[in-house]
């Protein structure tokens, strides 16, 4: 690192750099999103999350290699958040613009994210390498850990933990990759919900098999799915008796989407704050000089 | 009011007791003095008073101690905190408050006295011992012998019937030591206040006193009123050997009832004392350290001024003053490791704060206030090894070993002894020899008379007779003017960081009432000093 | 302020409440400017309200070491990178070490983000704040005093922390004094040698002046009980550990979600009754008076609560989402208007705490005799 004259001046560039940066915002550039038809056995790797614990469908795309965990899910519309303890490597917070406009599960209201989410509810993350039909909870962050071509990222969100498989989750990853065979339907629901309809990617995608979208069940349903899922083995036939822990919403395909742009805010309350930090600072420097006058 | 009913005292693990068969009867409101060398169990005296003996420091009490009426067998030192108070030799150590007031509060906190009660006893005692305007005062910004005054007002407020000083006197200047002093005889006038006081530097109380118990070196102790006891004691202030080797009767114990017999004496003895010959001049009077405009400062506060210093080979100099005057500053800055703003000091041409460690430990020798910070070794043996090697490490391994050396400064020193376990003169012995192992041409002693009673004075005074006649330059620090008398040829007087009087001794300490020895006093207006000087003149 | 009011020194539980309260406040936020905020409150007040002792100069060090530990954090978090997503703001590019697979976690160096900075410097400043309460609530309030208004049951304790304050000047006087004395054996030996001569007289000088004091505190009448039965004394102790275990398994039950509902509050609650009851029974065999106790008055009730406000506010949740700005993606932090009044109040104990008990100007006295190798020792480091 540079010697300490060089500080002074770099944090006047940082400074400027921030100010400049957040002034003017842009929304940048996609990296290497793709449609969901240039996932295959062999090249591409799926991610899939799954909104089941707000009643929301479980979202599937596509991403090209070399990627990470993490840039999957912060390219083609997908964004994360971090927690203020732990950086942005911890994922606390979800979110897809094309699903309910990009809002962020969970949500500012139930989760704050400044401290690391307990155990019953945070999103836990799975792989499922080329090839393999299980699932195994992942012993790294999304960061650190580079998919190989052809494997199923799953991100679940509930009480799980790695050891013993608990709360895995209950679709299979053959179910999720593309080039098998279609998604299981589900029974529809008498209410369908034209809101959480996501447009077909017709448009991009060539693949020959619709993949059918199902309407969201209601609340109802979904609030008895938010609880502490039970351990379930990974691979269990899904028809038949559903296990409570079966995931609420079909599985709907999320196309790379623009980004939602970003919100700013305004520079002016933290100007304000700024001010009055001053005041006060300067009062008490005040007080001080005027202590040690009177001492003389 | 105190009663020692055939008492013995054996600390664990020695097989001699400390005190044997003690028996004393101490009437109420009486001062009473403790006498006896260093070491020998009138601090030990003292805790059993108190019950400190054996409840705290462990030990084996045989025979009865009865306090006003309360046995301390039965009574540990707090159940006795009522009638009995205590003031250690180290009167900060005891503190447990921040400020002056609180505590004077303290101990009757510990008593359960009503608040009511409580206000009014700080007022009395803050006025009976003068601490008025210092009530506020944070504990650690007063000087000696303001804290040795809150400390006995803080065992005053309790009301106690027994006071039990030890050593009250011995780190103050005259001034401080005079107003401690004074407050005792009053409390004991006044109030009716039984005192046990041991001190070593006896000239200045003896007069006060009302009785003496004189602790010997085998436990026993002997009792009765100063003139009974004093002819007889190993240890007398100046005044009372004067008085025995004149063969006067009744002993005078004061300067007063000595001038009165000794009109006599002045008409038999010349007009000046002749200078003995215990420091033949073999010795040329070369100027070994040379000392210009040296300044020392503490942030807004100067502690030397711009001071000028000469010292020559064989030459010792008292360098005396008032507690805070500068005298260790001064030292500190002559050694060359305390700071110094301004001004050279110089040996043989060689500023000392030029040179390394090593040298400067060959060039300039200090002994410091606390002789113990120097030693960290587990044994004497240990200590003296270490000396060795420091010293060769240097190339100054020439000359006598450090073992050699504490041989000549105080024979009989148990090697394997832990150093701490040592008395005070002791351990200044062992210090003195590690740091003369190194032969240094200037040698400065900060405060060495602490603690030491006369016979380890008289002991210290040869050694110091001893190294200035091998041609060092030798520096003593001390409010000791018996001593200074003794030992120095020229007294160097600080006040304020400067230097107000530098002379012969003679003629300083003859200039001022105040700092006359005991002789000096009784011969006035001829210039003796010692009693030494009296008897080479009385008996040739 | 006003010199119409006479000087006194404030409770000092009084500017504990009100630190506690500005602490809890700062844990429901991590809003940098409400945290700021909060700091120049307490900056204000201190430079205000706090006396002239020795241990009132404190908070300047505590505010360094929070701004080193806002430094440490940015620092490691810049170094064990966090991930970089595509709409981050690069400020540097260190060179990323490879790790190897068994560390696979863990990513050093890598390019640093504006947003992985913030979010260092959003946690960092808040245990900065937290620290800041802790040095300002010691600063104003004279621990010592503190300690006497400890309840009668837990004086012994509240004595063995006064001697323990004290030791830590008495320790530090005493390694400038040897240190200097050291300077004057100037042995050449090992460094093992050196921390020993160093350390032995220290401790050694430690060891004797706690005995000295415990002689001298024995003397006055330290630790005088009343005629107390043994059972009485047993069933103290045994409701005094009863409700202290069962305050914190409470305690662990309330921070814990997935602990069962009723160890939490019910059980927290038990354990402070029992403790109360223990505290109460166990005060009526020490009987100690108190001089000139403090007294709790208008001004106590007005710092404490001007303080408590902004914690019981924030906690309650006062500011909605502004209390914590999310840092990805970026975001200029929003102040919550209510919660910065409420921290605002708090530093209305400027005003409201009556002006402190200046010492006198002494001239510095020419002290006693052991000081001048410890101004020396001073001085010369």
């Amino acid at each position: 690192m540079r010697g300490s004259r060089g500080r002074p001046r770099r944090a006047w560039a940082v400074a400027g750099l921030a100010a400049g940066l957040l002034c003017g915002a842009a929304a940048p550039a996609q990296a290497s999103a793709e449609p969901l038809a240039g996932c295959t056995a062999t090249a591409g790797v799926i991610l899939a999350v799954d909104f089941a614990h707000w009643g929301g469908p479980l979202l599937r795309s596509c991403g090209g290699t070399p990627t990470t965990g993490y840039d999957l899910l912060n390219e083609g519309g997908w964004s994360t958040t971090g927690t203020v303890h732990d950086g942005s490597g911890f994922i606390c917070r979800i979110g897809y613009s094309g699903y309910d406009g990009g809002v962020q599960y969970p949500t500012t209201a139930t989760e704050a994210c400044v401290v690391t989410p307990p155990a019953t509810a945070y999103w836990s993350y799975w792989h499922a390498g080329p090839g393999q039909s299980t699932w195994s909870y992942s012993q790294v962050g999304p960061a650190s850990y580079q998919p190989p071509p052809g494997s199923v990222e799953l991100w679940t969100f509930g009480g799980a933990s790695g050891a013993g498989g608990q709360g895995a989750p209950a679709i299979s990853p053959a179910a999720l990759r593309v080039a098998a065979a279609p998604p299981p339907t589900r029974p529809p629901r008498p209410t369908p919900s034209p809101s959480h309809r996501v447009p077909e990617s017709s448009a991009t995608s060539a693949h020959p098999a619709a993949v059918p979208t199902v309407a969201v069940p209601t609340g109802a349903v979904s609030a008895a799915a938010s609880t502490v899922p039970a351990p379930t083995r990974a691979g269990q036939p899904l028809a038949g008796s559903p296990p409570a822990a079966a995931p609420a919403g079909a599985v709907v395909d999320a196309a790379p989407a623009p980004a939602a742009p970003p919100v700013r805010g305004s520079p002016l309350p933290a100007v304000a704050g700024l001010a009055l930090v001053g005041v006060l600072a300067g009062a008490g420097a005040l007080a001080r000089r005027r202590r040690r006058a009177d001492r003389r | 009011m105190i009663r020692f009913e055939r008492a013995t005292v054996t600390y664990a693990g020695q097989c001699e007791p400390a005190l044997r068969s003690v028996e004393l009867r101490i009437p109420e409101g009486e001062l009473c003095l403790v006498v006896g060398p260093t070491g020998v169990g009138k601090s030990t005296l003292l805790g059993a008073v108190n019950g400190l003996v054996p409840h705290f420091t462990g030990g084996t009490l045989a025979g009865r101690v009865v306090v006003a009426g309360r046995d301390t067998a039965t009574h540990p030192p707090r159940e006795l905190a009522d009638v009995v108070g205590v003031v250690g030799q180290d009167p900060a150590a005891g503190f447990t408050t921040d400020t002056v007031e609180e505590e004077l509060a303290y101990g009757m906190e510990q008593l359960a006295v009503p608040p009511a009660v409580m206000r009014k006893r700080v007022e009395e005692t803050l006025d009976l011992l003068g601490l008025a305007d210092l009530r506020d005062c944070p504990l650690h910004e007063l000087s000696g012998g303001q804290q040795q005054r809150v400390a006995i007002g803080s065992v005053l407020t309790a009301n106690p019937r027994v006071l039990v000083l030890d050593e009250p006197t011995s780190a103050l200047d005259p001034a401080a030591a005079e107003d401690v002093l004074a407050a005792i005889t009053r409390l004991v006038h006044d109030l009716g206040i039984t005192v046990m006081m041991a001190e070593h530097r006896l000239e200045r109380v003896v007069q006060y006193a009302d009785s003496v118990v004189e602790v010997r070196a085998d436990g026993t102790v002997r009792y009765g009123s100063p003139s009974e006891l004093l002819p007889g004691s190993a240890v007398a202030p100046p005044v009372v050997e004067l008085g025995r080797a004149s063969g006067w009767a009744p002993l005078p114990l004061s300067v007063r009832d000595a001038r009165r017999m000794a009109p006599s004496l002045r008409a038999a003895v010349a007009a000046t004392p002749t200078v003995p010959a215990h420091r033949p001049a073999t010795v040329e009077a070369v100027t070994v350290l040379s000392a210009r405009r040296v300044l020392v400062r503490y942030g807004d506060l100067v502690a030397v001024n711009d001071v000028d210093l000469d010292l020559r080979a064989g030459q010792v100099t008292a360098l005396m003053g008032r507690n805070g005057s500068g005298k260790s500053s001064l030292l500190w800055a002559l050694q060359g490791s305390g700071p110094r703003q301004g001004g050279t000091v110089q040996v043989h041409g060689v500023d000392v704060g030029s040179l390394s460690r090593a040298q400067g430990r060959t060039t300039v020798g200090l002994v410091p206030q606390t002789p113990t910070d120097l030693l960290y070794l587990d044994t004497v043996r240990a200590e003296l090894a270490q000396a060795d090697r420091e010293c060769d490490a240097a190339g100054a391994g020439a000359g006598p070993s450090a073992d050699r050396l504490l041989d000549r400064l105080v024979a009989g020193i148990d090697r394997d002894r832990h150093p701490r376990d040592l008395s005070e003169g002791q351990r200044l012995a062992l210090v003195l020899a590690v740091q003369l192992r190194a032969a240094p041409t200037v040698v400065l002693l900060d405060e060495p008379t602490r603690g030491l009673d006369y016979r380890a004075k008289q002991a210290l005074g040869a050694v110091i007779d001893v190294l200035a006649g091998d041609g060092h330059a030798v520096v003593i620090s001390t409010h000791d003017v018996e001593f200074a008398a003794a030992a120095s040829d020229r007294v160097v007087v600080l006040a304020d960081g400067d230097i107000v009087a530098d002379g012969g001794t003679a003629e300083v300490l003859t200039a001022s009432p105040a700092f006359a020895p005991q002789v000096a006093k009784i011969m006035a207006p001829l210039p003796y000093l010692t009693v030494g000087q009296v008897l080479a003149q009385v008996a040739p | 302020m006003s010199s119409r009011r006479a000087p006194r020194a404030l409770h000092p539980v009084a500017w504990w409440l009100w630190a506690a309260g500005l602490a809890t406040a700062t844990m429901a936020t991590t809003n940098p400017l409400l945290l700021l905020l909060i700091m120049a409150v307490l900056a204000l007040v201190v430079a205000n309200r706090r006396t002239d002792a020795p241990w009132a100069r404190a908070f300047r060090y505590y505010f360094l070491l929070a701004v080193a530990v806002v430094a440490i954090r940015v620092v490691l978090r810049s170094v064990f990178a966090s991930p970089v997503a595509a709409g981050d703001h690069i400020l540097v590019h260190l060179p990323a070490l490879p790790t190897p697979s068994w560390y696979a976690g863990v990513q050093i160096g890598g390019p640093i983000s504006l947003e992985a900075t913030l979010s260092a410097v959003y946690d960092g400043l808040r245990l900065a704040c937290l620290l800041c309460c802790l040095g300002a609530a010691n600063a104003l309030a004279n621990p010592k005093r503190a300690l006497r208004t400890l309840p009668g049951a837990l004086y012994e304790l509240g004595v063995a922390v006064v001697v323990a304050i004290s030791v830590a000047p008495q320790l530090v006087e005493s390694l400038q004094r040897v240190r200097l004395a050291r300077r004057l054996r100037a042995d050449p030996a090992s460094r093992w040698h050196g921390l020993r001569s160093l350390v032995i007289p220290v401790v050694e000088d430690a060891f004797e002046r706690s005995l000295k004091l415990a002689a001298a505190m024995d003397s006055r009448g330290y630790g005088r009980s009343g005629h107390v039965s043994a059972a009485s004394r047993r069933l103290t102790g045994a409701l005094m550990v009863t409700g202290v275990l069962a305050l914190c398994v409470g305690a662990y039950g309330l921070l814990d979600a997935s602990a069962p509902r009723a160890l939490g509050l019910p059980v927290l609650a038990a354990g402070a009754v029992l403790s109360v009851v223990a505290l109460t029974v166990g005060s009526t065999r020490v009987r100690t008076t108190s001089y000139r106790p403090d007294p709790w008055r208008v001004p106590e009730w007005l710092v404490a609560g001007c303080g408590l406000l902004p914690g019981l506010l924030l906690t309650a949740g006062v500011g909605g989402a502004a209390l914590n700005p999310p840092v990805s993606p970026l975001q200029w932090p929003g102040l919550p208007l209510g919660a910065a009044a409420a921290i605002a109040v708090a530093a209305l104990a400027a005003v409201a705490a009556p002006p402190p008990p200046l010492s006198r100007r002494r001239r510095p006295s020419p002290a006693r005799s052991a000081p001048a190798p410890a101004l020396v020792a001073e001085a010369a480091t």
